[in-house]
């Protein structure tokens, strides 16, 4: 009796965290509170999973041609490496680099100049701009309501099988939100698995005095804004920060990416104007500084060239494999059924 | 085991004789202690009920303006007697639309015998709020006021035309939002009035043109000085109906 009450109780247990945020959605300890509030939106498998579907299916664009996934890639830790802006509807070109797509919960704006300050809402910035997928939200509900698979899903996520606004976009941001990518070597190392090279610890010393300033560990990002020095593109004239607040002190300020997964994430900078890590080690080694530059920018970095190679060898240790090839993050094959129906 | 399932069937058969009881006494709560009041919005120019894509003639502009699309957001609804705080809207966000002349008139629940003299909301959606992230109802993004290149609702909407304005096709396009320091264009509305059943407020557009230039400023779609500008006039044009 006793041992049947106790499993009805792990099964209850079991059933509680179903629905829950513990579902997909981990992380490890030395990471900090996530920033997304998860209690305006409760993480649940059926939720994810939706949000997976959407995420990846082209009926988000205007002719049906463009998805999420079209610019942020599974095997590029969701950014695109064919091009150094990002690539839309009838062949269009944008003016930034698609940006890579994980520790999303951690982050409290989007997009280059953090133009968005919550998850739920980003998916209208590409879904609505004539050169990603040029579509507008309405009108993707009207399709995503006359499809008999999404109806079925939108009731599986929320006991309600016609799409909303809300519901549409709180399953996007809710498989975004599993898109974790914290099983590098580094964090191996910090679980106690694994050791540096003597040329990665050497390369980690380097990284601590000269880049952990905005690339603050264990995100490698403050998620800040800062003007790293890059000149203006002339042919794109994009300021940044600067086009949000309109305050000249936001001027060439962009949102300080990530250094985790930069194996699969070139090119690099705003504007992908640096297709190798040599020659973004090499920006900072030969840095014109001026009045506008990053406060932790006063000086070149001035590394040797074994430095330089230590230093790179310390951010290849930030790639997560795992990540990048974790089967729940992939395309959904019952999209197959959706696509051809 | 037998036993045990019994036990389980009975606790299973309380609950939901105890869940169909409460529902019915919900039932019964709303119709005993609640009543409602007819919130009516009333856009007019010069006087005369505003129709959509239809010519008014503006004295002060010497000029005719039409108006194509007319959205706002009314929220927080508090109902006051003299200073007293009497009941607040249970409905917390209200989008009205004059392309969709159901969402003009909206029933208020409140509180059964609630006496009020005065009435204060605001125009557009609270910065706690819009923190929020995606919302329902009438915060849908798919109502066309949300901003999709930056966050936020566009708070107040106005789209036409007039022969004196200089924009493409002689159109100016006011989509007046922003929540974020230092370009929040919330604005507040006090309002007295008589107790009646129905409340209805009339919206004297034709303020708000002899105010706005449209000759120089016609195009205002982000959060920016001159959306605060615009919003800052937004409270005159709100009137009860006399």
């Amino acid at each position: 009796m006793k041992v049947k009450i106790t499993l009805l109780i792990c099964a209850l247990i079991g059933l509680a965290f179903k629905g829950s945020e513990f579902i997909n959605f981990s992380y490890p300890s030395y990471f900090p509170a996530p920033v997304y509030k998860s209690a305006y939106n409760t993480l649940s498998a059926e939720k994810i999973e939706l949000g997976r579907l959407l995420f990846y299916d082209p009926i988000l664009s205007k002719d049906n041609s463009i998805s999420c996934a079209s610019c942020h890639s599974p095997y590029n830790a969701f950014a695109h490496t064919d091009h150094d802006l990002s690539h839309g509807i009838n062949d269009s070109i944008g003016t930034r680099n698609a940006p890579a797509l994980f520790n999303l919960a951690w982050q409290k704006s989007f997009m280059w100049d953090g133009a968005i300050h919550n998850l739920d809402v980003q998916a209208l910035a590409p879904l609505s701009h004539s050169k990603e997928m040029a579509e507008t939200i309405q009108n993707v509900i009207v399709k995503l309501n006359k499809s008999e698979i999404y109806r079925e899903a939108f009731y599986d996520a929320w006991q309600d099988s016609v799409a909303t606004g809300e519901h549409f976009l709180k399953a996007i941001a809710q498989f975004q939100l599993t898109l974790v990518s914290a099983n590098s070597k580094y964090d191996a190392v910090k679980a106690g698995e694994l050791e540096f090279s003597p040329q990665e610890a050497s390369g980690l010393e380097l990284f601590n005095q000269n880049c952990n300033s905005c690339h603050q560990a264990p995100l490698f990002s403050t998620y800040e804004f800062a003007n790293n020095g890059l000149s203006v593109d002339s042919t794109l004239n994009d300021f940044g920060r600067y086009g949000i607040t309109q305050n000249s002190e936001d001027s060439l300020k962009f949102k300080i990416p990530s250094l985790r997964n930069l194996s699969y994430t070139y090119p690099y900078m705003h504007d992908g104007r640096f297709s190798t890590l040599h020659e973004v080690v090499n920006h900072y080694n030969t840095l014109r500084i001026d009045g506008s530059t990053n406060e932790h920018l006063s000086v070149p970095l001035n590394l040797s060239s074994k430095n330089k190679a230590d230093l790179v060898s310390f951010l290849l240790a930030l790639n997560d494999e795992e990540f990048v090839f974790n089967p729940q993050n992939k395309f959904p094959k019952q999209l197959i059924r959706t696509i051809q129906n | 085991m037998s036993n045990f399932s019994g036990k389980l069937f009975i606790a299973f058969m309380l609950i939901s004789i105890n869940f169909i009881g409460q529902n019915l006494q919900n039932d019964l709560l709303v119709d005993d202690s609640h009543s409602s009041i007819e919130l009516k919005f009333r856009p007019e120019i010069n006087r005369t009920p505003l129709v959509l894509n239809q010519s008014y003639y503006i004295p002060e502009l010497k000029d005719s303006i039409t108006i194509r699309k007319l959205k706002f957001y009314v929220s927080n609804i508090s109902f006051y007697q003299s200073e007293e705080f009497i009941a607040q809207a249970e409905q917390r966000y209200f989008l009205f639309d004059l392309e969709d002349k159901k969402s003009m008139y909206r029933s208020i629940v409140l509180p059964n015998n609630a006496e009020f003299d005065n009435v204060k909301f605001n125009i557009g959606v609270d910065s706690t709020t819009q923190m929020k992230g995606a919302q329902g109802g009438d915060l849908d993004p798919m109502h066309g006021m949300y901003w999709s290149w930056q966050s936020g609702y566009v708070n107040f909407k106005l789209e036409g035309s007039a022969k004196s304005c200089p924009g493409r096709n002689h159109v100016f396009q006011f989509h007046i939002g922003g929540f974020q320091a230092p370009y929040n264009s919330l604005q507040n509305v006090h309002l007295s009035f008589d107790q009646k059943d129905e409340l209805i407020i009339m919206l004297s557009l034709d303020t708000l043109f002899t105010q706005a230039n449209i000759t120089q400023d016609y195009k205002v779609m982000s959060p920016s000085e001159r959306a605060i500008g615009f919003a800052n006039q937004l409270p005159q044009i709100f009137n009860v109906k006399p």
